[in-house]
C-alpha cells in the first residue's frame, strides 16, 4: 500500500472581502489524497476554489485551517522560513507562461535560478543542467539566451515546466497549463507532461476548467463547487457516470468539438453566486433542478457511489439523483432568493 | 448577393521601431468569404492568425498604425470601405453591430446599463426616454436575465460575467440589426454560463432570421452553433466550408492538425508533434504562409497556393488539397 | 488574446545612426535633452584641455572687460575669464548632481522595497518618516544644514541627497505594490527565492525603470539647490567657478551696466536645468509608450 505523498484534511482558506466584515469563503474543508506517480484533476467553475487549494499546497496562501501534510509533515502552519527548503520538492506551473517569468532575465538564467537556489553547483555544472532540462522539455538551446518576450506560448510554458522539475519535485501542481495557450500548442505540453510523469513518477495536481483536457491527463478527479467537493473518483468513472447533480450537469454543457456528437444538456439556470455569502447546507442547492428541503440543512456527506468514487448528494442514498429526470426547476423559493445576488465576483 | 460580402481584404500595421526602420505586419492577406441571413459562420484560429482582425476590419474600428491597404467589405450591397464616419455610423449599431471579448470591460463603468440601453438607441432613432427605457427592460428579459426593471438600475461593476455577456448582446440587438459579429463571446465565462449565452445567441439570431459571425478559438464552439466556418492562419482564410464537412474531412495541413490536437482524438490516435512558432507577420515566408510548419511542404510550395474546391461549398487553400486523404496520408503527385 | 505575434521583434543588429534617429523620432525630447546635457558633461570633463584660460587665472588690466575676442563672455571683476570659469562650473555641476542622485537611489531605493513588499507596520513607518523628510523646505534645510556645519561640498550632498530620497522610496515603492501580486514574483516566492533576492534580483529591476526619468529631473533641481545656497552667500564660494557664485558676484555688477559676469553662468545654469528636464521627460517618452507598443 503506497503511501499518499500529500494528505490535504479539511482545508479551510478565506480571504478578507472589500468591505469590513465581509469573508470570502474561498475553500471549505476539502479533504484528498495524492499518491505518486498519479495525477488528480481538480475540476470546477469560477468561485470553486480549485487555483485556491493549489496555492494553498504550494503554500503561496496560508490556510485558514485545515492540514496539508507533505510526507510526515504539516506543513500548513510552517513559518515561510522553514517552508522555503521545502520548496524543491512542491512546484507549481502557473497558467500564463509570460506574467510568471521575470521578464528582464533570460530565458537559460530563469531555469539555472531553481537550480541555483536548491543545489550547491558551481556556475558551468548549473549550465549543464539547464541545458540537460532543456533537453528534457524539448525546449531549443539556442533559446536559453533569448528574453521571455521572444519565444512564443508554447515554448515559454515548457520553460516553466524546465523550472518546476529542476529540483526534482516529487509534487507539480499546474494551474491551467494550457489554458492561455493555442490549441495546436496544448497537445504538445499535455504530452511533455505525461512523458515527465511517467519518466520521474511525479505527482501531479491537475487544476483546470477544460474537462476534456482533465479527462484525458488524469487518474482521478475531484469536482468542486463554491469550494467544496462534490464528487471524486477515477477519472474515467466520474466521466462515464457522473453522480452529483452538479457534475452531471458540468460534464453535460461539455462541447466537443465533433459536430457529429449529440449534446444533452442539461442548462443549469444562473450562475455561480459570489462566495461571500454561502447558501446553507449544500452550496448547489439554489441552483440544482432537484433541490429539497433536506439539502439546505447541512452539508451533505460524500457517500459512496462506486469503488473509490464518492459524490455529496442527499439524493443518492435514494438514487434519485439524475438531473434528467427533472422536469421543472423544483426548489423554487430557494432558487429566488439565491437568484437576487448578482454580486460581481472577485476571484 | 449575401448580407456580408468580404473580398480580398488586406489590413497592414505600419510601425516605426527604435531603430527608424519602418515595418509593416501583413496581419489580413486577401481574406475573401460571404455570410448571408440565416447563416452562423465561424471564424477560428489561433493568436495572430486575424480572427479579430477580421472583425475589426469589417466594423471600420481600426486603429493607426493598423489600416486597410485594399480590398472591400459590402453590406447589403454598400461599401463599408473607405466610408465616412457619420454613414459608417448609420450602419453600425443598428443594421450590423458588434459584441466585443470581455464584457466586463466594455461596459461604460459610469453610466447604469438602463442608460447605457437607453442611449444605443436614442443615439440612432428618435425615441422618447420612456419608450427606449421599456423596449431596454423589455430586451433584457429577452436575453434571460431576470428581474428586468431591476437590473436596469445597476451599475456595470455589479455584474457577474454572464450577466454582463448578457447585456451586450442586449445592447447589440436592441435597433434590430440584420447582422451580429460576436468576438469571442463565451471566453472567460463559466462552462455552465457558456452553454446558456451559446443558446441564447442561436435562438435569437435563428428568431430574428440575422445573419451571424461567431470567432473564436473554441472548436467545440464551431462543432455545435456554427452552419459554416473560415479556418485562418497568418491572415489568411485557408479554408472554408460546412461545418460537418470541415471537421470529418480537414484538407488543409493546418486544419488536420488542430483537428487532430483535441484531447480526444489525441485519446484515441494518441499525440502527434504539432504546433509550433506563430508565423512572424513582418516577415511571412514566400508563397503557402504555412509552410515552414507543414510536415508536407514541398517545393511547390513556394508559390502562392490557390483556393481549391474540394467538394460542394468546401475549399481549401493548398496545392495539395484535393490530393489528401482525410486522414493525411500523401497519394504521391508531380 | 493579445496578437503577440505581431508585437515580438527579435533584436538583430542595425546601425547606430539608424537607433539615434529612430530615438529622435521617438522622443525629440529626449534627444534634445540628452545633447544638451553631454554636450555640459563633455565640457565638464575636458575643461582643461577646451578652456582658453584657467579657472581663477586672473588678468588684472582686463577687470570687467567686456565680451570680445579676447574673452568670450568677457571678465569679471577679478580679471578671470567668464567663459573658462563657466566650462570649469560645469564640473561642480555634475560633482554635485551625481554624487547627490546617487545617494537619492541609495537611500530610497531599498527603503522603498522593502515597505513596499513587506507593507505592516514597517511600511507605516518608513513612508511616515519619509513624509517627515519630505515635509522640510529644501532650501531653508540646506540652509541651516551647511550654515551649522561648514560651506563644504560634501554637505550639500549629503543634504539633497537625504532630502530626496524619499521621492524615490515612493516611487519604488509605489511600482513595487504594483509588481508584488504580478506572476513572476508569485512564481519568484514559489521557487523559493529568499526576501532578498525578491527584492533585489526580481523587483529592483523592474521597480526603478520608473524613476529614471525623475533621476535626470533630481539631478536638475540638485544643481539649483547648490547655486542657490551658492547665490545666498551659503556654500560654496567666489573665487571657486561654481555658476551660483559666480552669478551672486556678477549681481554687483548688473546695476553698473556689466551684464555679462552674472548673465552667462546664469544661462549655463538655465541651459543644464532645461537639459535635464527635456531628458527626464523625453525618457518618459520613450519608456512608457515603448513599452505599450511591445506589448505584455
Amino acid at each position: 500500500m503506497v503511501e499518499p505523498i500529500l494528505q490535504v484534511r479539511d482545508l479551510v482558506k478565506h480571504f478578507a472581502g472589500n468591505r469590513p466584515g465581509e469573508i470570502i469563503h474561498a475553500v471549505n474543508k476539502v479533504s484528498f489524497d495524492l499518491n505518486p506517480g498519479e495525477t488528480l484533476g481538480l475540476v470546477g467553475e469560477s468561485g470553486s476554489g480549485k487555483s485556491t487549494i493549489g496555492r494553498c499546497v504550494v503554500r503561496l496562501y496560508r490556510p485558514t485551517a485545515g492540514s496539508i501534510r507533505f510526507g510526515d509533515r504539516d506543513i500548513s502552519t510552517i513559518s515561510e522560513g522553514q517552508m522555503r527548503p521545502l520548496r524543491k520538492e512542491i512546484q507549481i506551473v502557473f497558467q500564463d507562461p509570460y506574467s510568471a517569468l521575470n521578464p528582464r532575465m533570460k530565458v537559460g538564467n530563469l531555469i539555472g535560478e531553481l537550480v541555483k537556489l536548491h543545489s550547491d553547483l558551481d556556475a558551468p555544472a548549473r549550465r549543464e543542467r539547464v541545458t540537460a532540462l532543456a533537453a528534457r522539455v524539448h525546449l531549443n538551446a539556442d533559446l536559453l539566451t533569448r528574453y521571455p518576450n521572444e519565444l512564443s506560448g508554447g515554448q515559454l510554458q515548457r520553460v516553466c515546466i524546465a523550472r518546476a522539475l529542476a529540483t526534482n519535485p516529487k509534487v507539480i501542481v499546474l494551474d491551467e497549463p494550457t489554458s492561455s495557450l493555442d490549441l495546436s500548442v496544448r497537445a504538445g505540453i499535455l504530452e511533455l507532461l505525461g512523458e515527465l510523469q511517467r519518466e520521474t513518477g511525479v505527482a501531479m495536481l491537475f487544476i483546470s476548467h477544460d474537462l476534456e483536457t482533465v479527462q484525458l491527463v488524469s487518474h482521478r478527479i475531484l469536482v468542486l463547487y463554491l469550494g467544496s467537493v462534490v464528487e471524486d473518483g477515477p477519472a474515467e468513472a466520474v466521466f462515464a457516470k457522473p453522480a452529483h447533480p452538479y457534475a452531471q450537469a458540468l460534464l453535460s454543457a461539455d462541447l466537443p468539438p465533433d459536430p457529429d456528437v449529440v449534446l444533452d444538456r442539461q442548462i443549469l439556470q444562473g450562475e455561480v453566486p459570489g462566495p461571500v455569502h454561502l447558501p446553507p447546507g449544500c452550496p448547489f442547492a439554489p441552483r440544482c433542478p432537484l433541490s429539497r428541503e433536506d439539502c439546505t440543512r447541512a452539508m451533505p456527506p460524500l457517500a459512496s457511489v462506486g469503488a473509490n468514487h464518492h459524490a455529496a448528494c442527499v439524493r443518492i442514498a435514494d438514487g434519485t439523483n439524475d438531473i434528467r429526470s427533472a422536469h421543472a426547476s423544483t426548489g423554487g423559493d430557494i432558487h429566488k432568493k439565491f437568484q437576487d445576488q448578482f454580486v460581481r465576483r472577485t476571484t | 448577393m449575401s448580407l456580408l460580402e468580404v473580398r480580398n481584404l488586406h489590413t497592414h500595421f505600419v510601425s516605426h521601431d527604435l531603430n527608424n526602420r519602418s515595418r509593416i505586419a501583413k496581419g489580413l492577406n486577401g481574406v475573401s468569404f460571404e455570410v448571408d441571413k440565416g447563416e452562423i459562420v465561424g471564424i477560428v484560429g489561433e493568436t495572430g492568425a486575424g480572427k479579430s482582425l477580421t472583425a475589426m476590419s469589417i466594423m471600420g474600428l481600426l486603429q493607426p498604425p493598423a489600416r486597410i491597404v485594399e480590398g472591400s467589405v459590402r453590406f447589403d450591397g454598400n461599401e463599408l470601405v473607405g466610408l465616412g464616419v457619420d454613414d459608417l455610423n448609420r450602419i453600425r449599431g443598428t443594421e450590423l453591430t458588434m459584441i466585443v471579448q470581455s464584457p466586463l470591460t466594455s461596459l461604460d463603468p459610469l453610466s447604469r446599463v438602463g442608460k447605457q440601453l437607453v442611449r444605443a438607441q436614442r443615439e440612432h432613432r428618435n425615441m422618447s426616454s420612456d419608450a427606449a427605457w421599456r423596449a431596454g427592460a423589455d430586451m433584457l428579459a429577452t436575453v434571460g436575465i431576470p428581474d428586468a426593471e431591476r437590473r436596469m438600475r445597476a451599475w456595470p461593476h455589479e455584474l457577474s460575467g454572464g450577466m454582463a455577456q448578457r447585456i451586450l448582446i442586449a445592447l447589440a440587438l436592441i435597433n434590430g440589426p440584420r447582422m451580429l459579429i460576436a468576438d469571442e463571446p463565451t471566453t472567460g465565462l463559466d462552462v455552465t454560463v457558456q452553454a446558456q449565452i451559446l443558446d441564447l445567441l442561436k435562438n435569437l439570431v435563428r428568431d430574428r432570421d440575422m445573419a451571424a459571425m461567431i470567432i473564436t478559438h473554441d472548436l467545440g464552439v464551431v462543432a455545435h452553433y456554427c452552419t459554416r466556418m473560415c479556418v485562418m492562419f497568418a491572415g489568411s482564410i485557408i479554408e472554408m466550408g460546412p461545418v460537418r464537412q470541415v471537421f470529418n474531412d480537414p484538407r488543409h495541413p493546418y486544419t488536420q492538425a488542430l483537428i487532430s490536437s483535441t484531447p480526444k482524438r489525441i485519446a484515441e490516435k494518441g499525440y502527434s508533434q504539432i504546433g509550433g512558432p506563430p508565423p512572424n507577420l513582418y516577415d511571412l515566408p514566400e508563397g503557402c504562409h504555412y509552410r515552414d510548419r507543414c510536415s508536407r511542404a514541398a517545393d511547390l510550395c513556394r508559390t502562392t497556393p490557390p483556393l481549391k474546391n474540394v467538394g460542394g461549398n468546401h475549399v481549401a487553400m493548398c496545392h495539395f488539397a484535393d490530393k489528401e486523404a482525410a486522414d493525411g496520408t500523401v497519394t504521391s503527385h508531380g | 488574446m493579445t496578437d503577440t505575434s505581431i508585437d515580438r521583434s527579435a533584436a538583430v543588429g542595425f546601425t547606430t545612426s539608424g537607433r539615434i534617429l529612430g530615438i529622435a523620432r521617438r522622443s525629440p525630447t529626449f534627444a534634445i535633452g540628452f545633447a544638451i546635457v553631454t554636450a555640459f558633461a563633455f565640457v565638464a570633463i575636458f575643461a582643461d584641455l577646451i578652456s582658453p584660460y584657467g579657472a581663477i587665472e586672473t588678468f588684472s588690466r582686463q577687470v570687467l572687460q567686456p565680451p570680445g575676442v579676447e574673452f568670450f563672455f568677457g571678465a569679471d571683476g577679478n580679471g578671470m575669464d567668464v567663459f573658462s570659469r563657466v566650462m570649469y562650473g560645469a564640473r561642480y555641476a555634475f560633482g554635485i548632481a551625481v554624487p547627490a542622485a546617487t545617494l537619492m537611489l541609495l537611500i530610497g531605493v531599498p527603503l522603498g522595497l522593502v515597505a513596499g513588499y513587506k507593507g505592516g507596520v514597517l511600511d507605516e513607518v518608513v513612508l511616515r518618516i519619509m513624509d517627515v523628510l519630505r515635509s522640510f523646505p529644501s532650501i531653508v534645510l540646506a540652509l541651516a544644514v551647511v550654515s551649522a556645519t561648514g560651506q563644504s561640498l560634501i554637505n550639500v550632498i549629503l543634504v539633497i541627497g537625504f532630502l530626496d530620497a524619499p521621492i524615490f522610496a515612493r516611487l519604488v515603492r509605489s511600482e513595487v505594490l504594483a509588481l508584488r501580486s504580478s506572476g513572476f514574483i508569485e512564481s519568484a516566492v514559489a521557487a523559493g527565492n529568499p526576501t532578498w533576492r525578491i527584492l533585489f534580483v526580481h523587483l529592483m529591476p523592474n521597480a526603478i525603470r520608473g524613476s529614471t526619468a525623475m533621476i535626470a529631473v533630481r539631478m536638475a533641481w540638485a544643481v539649483r539647490i547648490s547655486a542657490t545656497l551658492a547665490f545666498i552667500g551659503v556654500g560654496i564660494q567666489a573665487p571657486t567657478p561654481e555658476w551660483g557664485a559666480m552669478i551672486r558676484q556678477g549681481a554687483e555688477f548688473v546695476i553698473s551696466g556689466e551684464w555679462w559676469v552674472a548673465l552667462f553662468p546664469g544661462a549655463a545654469l538655465v541651459g543644464i536645468v532645461l537639459g535635464f528636464n527635456l531628458l527626464g521627460d523625453g525618457l518618459q517618452d520613450l519608456l512608457d509608450p515603448r513599452r505599450k507598443a511591445t506589448g505584455k
